[in-house]
């Protein structure tokens, strides 16, 4: 599904030039779950906007699905921490939007739109503002307007990280739940390593900027609620931190 | 801020009357034919609304309102675009810099003598200011609109026209609203000024029926014209603060 090898991006403005990423290389198949974890700044959020195909990158090869990783691509759906809703459109409208924009008519737009918010338990505030809506059900609606799209690859940008403990374990849930429905790919950018180790089915851990892949922590035991209380979800939630903290401590040398 | 609209009803009664009392007192105390007070000028008002001060008041609402939407149209476009596009606001700038803070009354006589004593050098003046005024207001909103939610609409697809109109648009609305609001005083002020100057018989507007009134030492006729001046700029206050309610319901949460 995803195919990334000597990835570098760089950032050109005026005067300066910025090195987001370089040398990155993974593969994720299809179906897959895979969380990315590092210190801010090492280019998490670059590295997901450019299989967004929002973003070009400066040398290497990225694939989804086979091809060339291209912008406007479909069955993409990114899911961003804050601001990803509109603040004039209220929940049901802004869950329509996608498939609005896609051009589909107004009428199939909102019931496809129904239909998700009624999954992910929001249709009750629809006709809320996004001001109006706690930080999870905000969440929940971003993730309402990304199923509309059908999509195969959910990219998701520390989507969780604005909200309290308990609401951030339910949204952790619902998303598992999810994943094993639908059977889409996702990639899961997170600073929070129980978040990481309960989602991510592999785990990229990044260095400091600019950002190079440390190390892959396989997880494939990953995939129940109940995950969160066993004892080797603790021993992996170590070996995580563990290779964080060597990672800085190389950095910091 | 938001109290029940009874209150504020009653507030705003209670600042009218305590209005007309001040000018009532005024009047009374100053003892002067030309400056009567409330009574008598109301009084004259309807008299002269009935004898043709009517004609006058359309017509400059009809300069004003023309003037407003004349401007309103190519200053939110060209400032959405300004505030998007960094490479254009670069060349348009330094222009914007130096000409925004030039009283542009100053070129009344020479847009009157090019384009007569009619409608069309009034509308054109009124509209190239109010025009200065709405341009930077839009294009600095249009600067400030959250670039992740720009990203977010962009990753359901939209185009570039699409992201105007679900992104720049709603987010420099009620800043765009604002500016219009402002403008009002001043696009009132420069047409009366403009009126006094520049009119000649017939439906000269309510800034040439006031200078009119005036010469002749009819006190209470120029009252009524100042009535109608004040009950314009009001009343076209009150369409735009309305509008902006309707419009953006996002905002008054
Ligand atoms: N538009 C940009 N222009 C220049 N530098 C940028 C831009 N966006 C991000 N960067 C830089 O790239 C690096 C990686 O940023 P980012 O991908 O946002 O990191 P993360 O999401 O891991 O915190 C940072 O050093 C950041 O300052
Ligand atoms: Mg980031």
């Amino acid at each position: 599904m995803i195919k990334v090898s000597g990835l570098e991006v760089t950032y050109v403005n005026k005067n300066t030039r910025v090195t987001a990423l370089t040398g990155v290389g993974f593969t994720l198949e299809k179906g897959h779950t895979c969380a990315i974890i590092g210190p801010s700044g090492c280019g998490k959020s670059t590295l997901l906007y450019v299989l967004a195909g929002l973003l070009k990158h400066t040398r290497g090869e990225v694939n989804i699905n086979g091809e060339p990783v291209r912008p406007k691509r479909r069955e993409t759906a990114l899911i961003l921490q804050d601001y990803g809703l509109l603040p004039w459109k209220t929940a049901l409208q802004n869950t329509a939007l996608g498939l609005l924009i896609r051009g589909v008519p107004k009428k199939e737009s909102l019931a496809a739109a129904e239909e998700s918010m009624k999954e992910l338990g929001i249709w009750e505030a629809r006709d809320h503002y996004p001001a109006q809506l706690s930080g999870g059900q905000r969440q929940r609606v971003a993730i309402a307007r990304s199923l509309t799209l059908k999509p195969d690859l959910f990219l998701m940008d520390e989507p969780f990280s604005s909200l309290d403990a308990l609401t951030r374990e339910g949204l952790q849930d619902t998303l598992l739940e999810f994943w094993k429905k639908k059977k889409s790919t996702m990639v899961l950018v997170t600073h929070n390593i129980e978040e990481a180790v309960f989602l991510g089915q592999k785990i990229l851990i990044f260095s400091a900027g600019p950002g190079r892949i440390l190390h892959t922590v396989r997880n494939y035991e990953m995939g129940d609620r109940d995950y969160r209380r066993q004892p080797l979800f603790y021993d992996r939630c170590s070996l995580v931190r563990e290779i964080i903290e060597r990672g800085r401590g190389n950095s910091a040398q | 801020m938001h109290s029940k609209p009874k209150h504020v009803a009653a507030d705003y009664a209670g600042a009218v009357i305590l209005l007309l009392a001040v000018w009532g007192l005024a009047s009374l105390s100053l003892n002067k034919p030309y400056f009567p007070g409330p009574c008598e000028s109301f009084l004259a008002f309807g008299r002269e609304m009935g004898k043709g001060l009517w004609a006058h008041l359309l017509v400059s609402t009809y300069r004003v309102v023309v003037s407003l939407a004349a401007a309103l149209v190519p200053a939110v476009a060209l400032g959405m675009v300004l505030g998007r596009v960094e490479r254009l606001d670069r060349y348009a700038a330094p222009f914007v810099y130096l000409t925004y803070p030039v009283p542009k009354i100053i070129f009344l006589p020479l847009v009157i003598t090019l384009l007569g004593l009619g409608d069309v050098s009034k509308i054109f003046l009124i509209s190239v200011i109010v025009f200065f005024q709405i341009l930077v207001t839009t294009r600095d909103a249009s600067r400030q609109v959250n670039k992740s939610m720009v990203d977010s609409v962009l990753s359901l697809g939209a185009g570039e026209l699409q992201i105007y109109r679900h992104v720049i648009f709603p987010a420099c609305l009620p800043k765009i609203l604002t500016a219009l609001r402002i403008s009002l005083g001043t696009a009132i002020a420069v047409l009366f000024f403009s009126e006094t100057l520049a009119s000649r018989g017939g439906a000269g507007g309510i800034g040439y029926y006031l200078m009119e009134a005036w010469a002749r030492l009819e006190w209470d006729v120029m009252f009524a014209g100042i009535i109608a001046m004040g009950l314009m700029g009001f009343f076209l206050y009150l369409v735009l603060e309305w509008a902006e309610k309707k419009l953006c319901p996002w905002e008054s949460l």
